[in-house]
Order: C-alpha cells, then structure tokens, then sequence
C-alpha cells in the first residue's frame, strides 16, 4: 500500500491519543478506587450497583426500626416482671389471708397492701416509652387503664417493618397481659375484688379469689415469654441483614470497584504504549528521504 | 532544419520537465491541506514529423495534469464520515444527559426513593413520632426535587439543541451555495480547473459531514446534491436551502422542494446534524417517555394508598403528590400536595385510632416491595430506566468508535491513493531536475552544432 506523509503523521496521533485516554480512564480508575463512575460506562453494572445500594439502605432502615421495636419490647418485658413480681405478691397475700385465723384487722391491712399492689400495677400497665403506650394497643390517645380496671384501648398491636416483606410486632395486642381471653374480670378488677373481699373480712370471697389470681400471675408470665420470643426474633432479623449487607458490600466491590492490581498493570501497559507511540513519532523525522538527499 | 528541431524539442523538454517540478512543488505544498488530491502532469510524445523521408518525435507534450482519485471510494468514505460523525454527535449529546442521571454515588432518584422508603420505614415504627412524620415529608421533598430535577434536564438537553441544529442548518446552506456556485464555474471553464474540483468535493465532503447525502454528476461537470430523504439541496447553480421552523419549544427542518413544502426532521439520521436529532428524538425522547410514565405511576399508585389512611386531624381521602395536568411533564412538575403537613399525613387505617395506628404507613412503606410500576418494584422500574438511557449512551459511544474506525480506514485507503507522500514527491523532484538540467544540455548541444555550422562559413 502506497503511504502518504498525512497518514503517517495522523496514525500517530491517533495512537497517541488512544493510548493518553486509556491511561487518563485507569488512572481515574485507581485515584477514585471506582471502575465505573456512570451509567453510561457499564449499565448493566451500574444497575447492579443502585441495586446494592438500595439493599444497603434497607438494611441501615431495618436495624433502626427493629431497634425500635427492640427497645419497646424490652421495656414491655421490664415491666411484664414488675407485674409478676407484684401479682406474686398478691397470691401470697391471697392465701395467706384465706386462713381463718386472720381477724379483720389483719385482713384490713392486707387490704392496704393490694391497695399498693393495684397502683404499682396501673403505672407499669400504662408504661409509656417513645410516646407511645405499651400495652394500650395501636391506640395511644390516653392511659389504656385506670385503677377501677375500666380498659380504654385497643386489640390491636404494632407491627414495624424490619427487612424485605418482614414485619416484627413491637408490642403485644393491646391490655392482652392484663385482660382475661374468657371476658371475665380483668387484672385490676380481680385485684379491686380482693381488696373488696379483704376490707369486708369476707372468708368466702377471699378463698374463691385465689384461683383467680393464679389466673392473672399466669397471664402476666405468658405475655412475657410471647415478647421473649419476639426479642428472639428481631436476633435473627439481625443475622439476616448482616448477611444481606454483607452480599450486598461483596457484589458492590466486584461491581464498582476497582481492582487495583489489575489496574495497575493495565497502567503499565498503557504507559509502555504510550511511550511506543510516541518514539515512532519521533523517528517519523530521520525515515525522511530528506535526510539522505 | 534538423537542428532548429532539435533545439525546439529541448524546448519543449524543458517545459515539461519545469511542468514536472512545478507540479510536484504544488503537491508538497498542499501535503497539509484537507480534500487536496495529489496532482500528476501527464506526459505524451509529441505528434512526429517528417525530416528526409524520415519520421521523427518531436519530443514531449504535457497534456494535463490531472487529480489523482477514485470517484467510488471517495463516495464510499463520505457516506461513512456521514455515519461516524452522526454516531459521534449522538454521542456527545447522550454523554451530557449521562452527566444528568449517571450518579451512582448517591445523588440520584434512586438513593432518592431509598431515603423516602426509609423515612417510611421509620414512621411506620413510630406513627405517633411528630418528627418521623417531619421526615417523611423532608425526603419525599428531596424525591420530587430529583424527579423535577430529571424532568427539567431531558427538556433543557434536548431545547438546548436547538442552537446547534440552527448552526448545522445554516453551515450546510451555506455550503450548499459554495456548492452551487462552483458548479457554475466549473461549468464555465474549458479545462477543469483541478482546485475548483478540489474544492467542490471537500464542501460536498464537509456537508456529508452534517448530513448524508448522494451526488449525481453529470455530464457537462455538474454535481447535483441529493440529501438523505430525498431533498435535493444543490441542482447546478441553484440551491434549496434548508429551513428550521419552531415546533413548540423545539425546531424541526424543513426544505421547499420545487414548491413543495417537506418536514425533513425524521428523514436526517447521519452526520452530525442526523446524530443530533436521533439524540433528540429517539433516545432523550424515550428516556423522557420513561420518566414521566415512572413518576405518574407511582405517584398514582401512592396517592391511592395515602387516600385509604387517615390524619392526625381523623380524615382521610386525600393526596400525597400532586401530578400535573396531563400534557406536562410528570417528571419535572411533580409536586407534594399542597395540603399535604405532619397532621394530614395518613398513616393511620382506623379513624378513631389516629395517633397511634401505623396500619396506613405500613401499607405506604410496603410500595417499596411491591410490582406496581410495569410489574417491577418502583425501585427496580426506575433503575430499569435509567439502565436503559445508559445502554443507549453506551451504545453510541460503542458505535462512535467503531463508525470512526471504519471511516479512518476509508480515509485512510482514500489518502493512500488522493494523499501526498513527501518522500515520493522529493524523488519526483528530483528525477524533473535532472531530466531539467538534460533538457538544458539539448539546447546547449543544439546551439553548439548550430556554432559549428556558422563558423564553416569563416
């Protein structure tokens, strides 16, 4: 093929340029860490790359809100072995004074005591953490509870959204550790209804309270260990976003990242080109007939 | 009188070697210039003459010195510059856009829509939480500004060209006329002159440039300029010139050809005109199509679940965003409704249990996983879309360099014929200078012998 002097010299610039660009894009590549840096350089990989990102934020969203749900699940637990501890309480008191041998006095001042008892209960039942009621159900407007036992929230309960289509209920159903699923009466009434009996020193009543209040301590320890297991299961929501997170960092670094040692010796190579390139351009000038006439 | 021959031969000789050394002088000169083809003085023997009974040459005879080309490869290496500088142009213009929505660092819609999905996330964990509600509005503020942000780029990106096709339009009239204008110069020169030749196929070639195009020569050396769509731009001295006309905020072309009025604008698709408006229509087009189709279903579809919640203030049937009317751009004028505070956001299902019910906000965070926009999760549609503008300007980028590469080769087979080589041009130069300098030596020798022959007479 006949060469003219033109294509000579614009083969090497071209080469020249060429091998400038590559250089220019690995070593934006290694300076910025990133092998893409927009859509336009891989969009299949930049898909990917949103994609990821997007993974990462709803694991950074769910660890909030299951923390969320954590700390009004612990708090509920705090309180469910407040509850225990005084109903426990109070079924001691129960059988105790069912033995004739108390006079009214006695039995009075027992009275007083699940006087205290009732209180202590209403405050731990009206927990409040956040704003928001614990035990009130999805409702949160007032007190659920007043001391006669008059309920005033909800069934419902609240449920968090914590990872990918999973949801964590963060309270039990409204006043359920409290309320009797048989309709009867409710914690704050059976303990109304024993300070009733004990006041009146009325033997019959006393003694058929005590089963009763098995029946409350017994709802109170059930609805803990149900918040028991939901604290369970906000662990292993946890596991699952470290895992997600975890896929979600490696697919980024082969996605986005740059390999360095890999860009590296591409820089190399793109040096040694360069530097090719721009000796033949040099040598262009001796291979002149010019320079032999 | 043979030696007077003699002297009239070297004569002769010596013009056609000076014919030599000028042409290739001129070839050197031009070594630079673009569209220049090497020129060569064609020799032949002169007509022979009668001396004695015996014919003899009369030496050399420059008969022209002609262009050296081929007509077909020129041609074929126009019509791939058409499509190389269309390709880039697309290009160009698609790598702006890129700028736009390329961000894959946290800018973009998409970290947008995660930040609202979040805040969502947060309300719904704690509904009766005055500043989650604050929140929600704060990053559905931040989402509709993306969007809007969209919107208004894929507009101004493709108004903006507008400028550039008027420049093109009005570089390829002018062209036209150069065109127009040689050929009735051409036309009026016996010999053809070689620079107006020249110079025609360079302004043919840098109008190729701008837009693909045929050319028909005919016979007496006029070349008629056919565009692609068939708009003829040069017929001899004449030109039609083309003609940008305003489509609301856009412009389109057109061309009055003999009489008749035609729209060229889907008709140019090569050179860098071609490439500008398939940037414009076809790519930044979809890609706009796209967007707004994204944001009026989601918006719709969150509007829907918003309306079923109720408020603070215990209502409910209300919007979250506010589309505009139809015709405008969803995208760009997406705006939160203007009702929309902490107290009317909805994330309550149960009327009565307005403070406390999440029921609502859960159903507005589950739109995050949920196929609603074209079968795909909104997060994943508006990926999708952003995939598939990006696939485009990856595309043109990838045919850029490949349409430029064959048309390097083109241009480079071209120039191996067309193209001037300084080496060959210096050996021509000096195979003219010693065939001057023998030329001379004839007239010398001729005049000798003539000297000779005067001085018998002493």
């Amino acid at each position: 093929m006949r060469v003219s002097t033109q294509m000579q010299f614009s083969l090497s610039v071209r080469t020249v340029n060429q091998r400038q660009s590559e250089l220019l894009r690995t070593q934006e590549q290694i300076a910025t860490g990133r092998r893409i840096n927009s859509f336009a350089e891989d969009p299949v990989a930049s898909r990917k790359v949103l994609r990821e990102q997007a993974n990462l934020r709803q694991v950074e969203s769910g660890r909030r809100t299951s923390g969320d749900a954590q700390l009004l699940l612990e708090n509920a637990e705090s309180a469910l072995i407040g509850v225990a501890d005084a109903l426990q309480r109070a079924y001691e008191l129960n059988i105790q004074l069912a033995n004739d041998s108390f006079d009214a006095p006695q039995r009075r001042s027992g009275a007083d005591e699940i006087r205290q008892i009732r209180e202590q209960i209403l405050s731990l039942a009206n927990t409040e953490r956040n704003g928001r009621y614990l035990f009130s159900g999805l409702g949160n407007t007032a007190d659920p509870f007043q001391l006669d036992g008059t309920f005033n929230g909800d069934a419902g309960r609240l449920t968090v959204p914590v990872s990918r289509n999973t949801t964590v209920d963060a309270t039990v159903a409204g006043g359920e550790p409290f309320l009797d699923a048989a309709g009867g009466r409710n914690t704050l009434e059976s303990l109304a209804e024993l300070e009733d009996a004990l006041r009146a020193n009325d033997s019959v009543q006393i003694n058929a309270m005590i089963d009763e209040m098995l029946g409350t301590l017994e709802r109170s320890t059930a609805a803990r260990q149900q918040i028991g297991q939901r604290l369970q299961r906000l662990e292993f929501v946890d596991d699952v976003l470290a895992r997600t997170e975890l896929a979600a960092n490696a697919t980024l670094a082969v996605e986005r990242d740059t390999d360095i040692s890999e860009a590296v010796i591409r820089l190399r190579e793109s040096e040694s080109g360069l530097q090719a390139a721009l000796a033949i351009t040099g040598r262009l000038d001796d291979l002149s007939l010019l320079n032999f006439i | 009188m043979v030696l007077f021959d003699i002297m009239y031969l070297g004569q002769n000789a010596l013009f056609a070697n000076q014919t030599g050394v000028r042409t290739t002088s001129e070839n050197i000169a031009n070594v630079n210039t673009p569209g220049f083809s090497r020129r060569e003085a064609v020799f032949r023997t002169a007509a022979a003459s009668s001396f004695g009974g015996l014919r003899l040459g009369q030496g050399v005879r420059v008969e022209t010195t002609r262009r050296i080309l081929d007509g077909a490869l020129n041609a074929r290496a126009r019509r791939q510059n058409s499509i190389a500088e269309g390709s880039t142009a697309r290009a160009n213009v698609l790598a702006r856009a890129d700028i736009a929505f390329g961000d894959l660092e946290g800018g973009g819609a998409s970290a947008a829509l995660d930040d609202f999905f979040e805040s969502l996330d947060i309300l719904a964990a704690s509904p009766q939480d005055q500043t989650a509600r604050t929140n929600v509005l704060a990053t559905a503020g931040r989402l509709t500004e993306t969007l809007n942000g969209y919107g208004r780029e894929l507009r101004l990106l493709r108004e903006e060209l507008n400028a550039e096709i008027r420049a093109e339009v009005s570089e390829v009239n002018r062209l036209g006329a150069e065109v127009a204008d040689l050929n009735s110069r051409i036309t009026q020169s016996a010999q053809p002159s070689n620079d107006l030749l020249d110079r025609r196929d360079q302004l043919i070639a840098e109008i190729a440039q701008r837009s693909g195009l045929q050319t028909i020569e005919q016979d007496n050396g006029l070349v008629t300029v056919v565009l692609e769509g068939g708009h003829t731009l040069v017929a001899g001295n004449e030109v039609q010139e083309l003609v940008v006309v305003a489509n609301g905020p856009l412009v389109d072309i057109t061309a009055g050809d003999g009489g008749v009025e035609r729209d060229l604008t889907d008709d140019i698709r090569s050179g860098s005109l071609g490439g500008i408006l398939r940037a414009r229509d076809e790519d930044l087009a979809a890609t706009q199509t796209a967007v707004d189709d994204f944001v009026t279903t989601f918006a719709t579809e969150f509007n829907a679940r918003h309306q079923a919640g109720f408020g603070l203030d215990g209502l409910g049937g209300r919007d979250f965003f506010a589309l505009p009317s139809p015709g405008a751009s969803s995208a760009e004028f997406l705006r939160l409704d203007p009702g929309l505070s902490n107290d009317t956001l909805a994330a309550a299902s149960d009327p009565t249990l307005i403070n406390g019910d999440n029921t609502n906000a859960l159903s507005l965070a589950a739109l995050r996983t949920d196929a609603v926009v074209s079968g795909q999760e909104p997060g994943d549609a508006l990926r999708g879309l952003l995939q598939d503008f990006g696939d485009r300007a990856f595309s043109s980028e990838a045919a850029s360099q490949a349409d430029g590469f064959a048309a390097q080769q083109l241009t480079e087979l071209q120039q191996s014929i067309s193209g001037v080589s300084i080496d060959e041009e210096m050996a021509n130069l000096l195979r003219f200078q010693q065939s001057f300098a023998a030329s001379a030596t004839i007239i010398r020798t001729a005049d000798e012998l003539t000297q000779d022959i005067i001085a018998l007479k002493r």
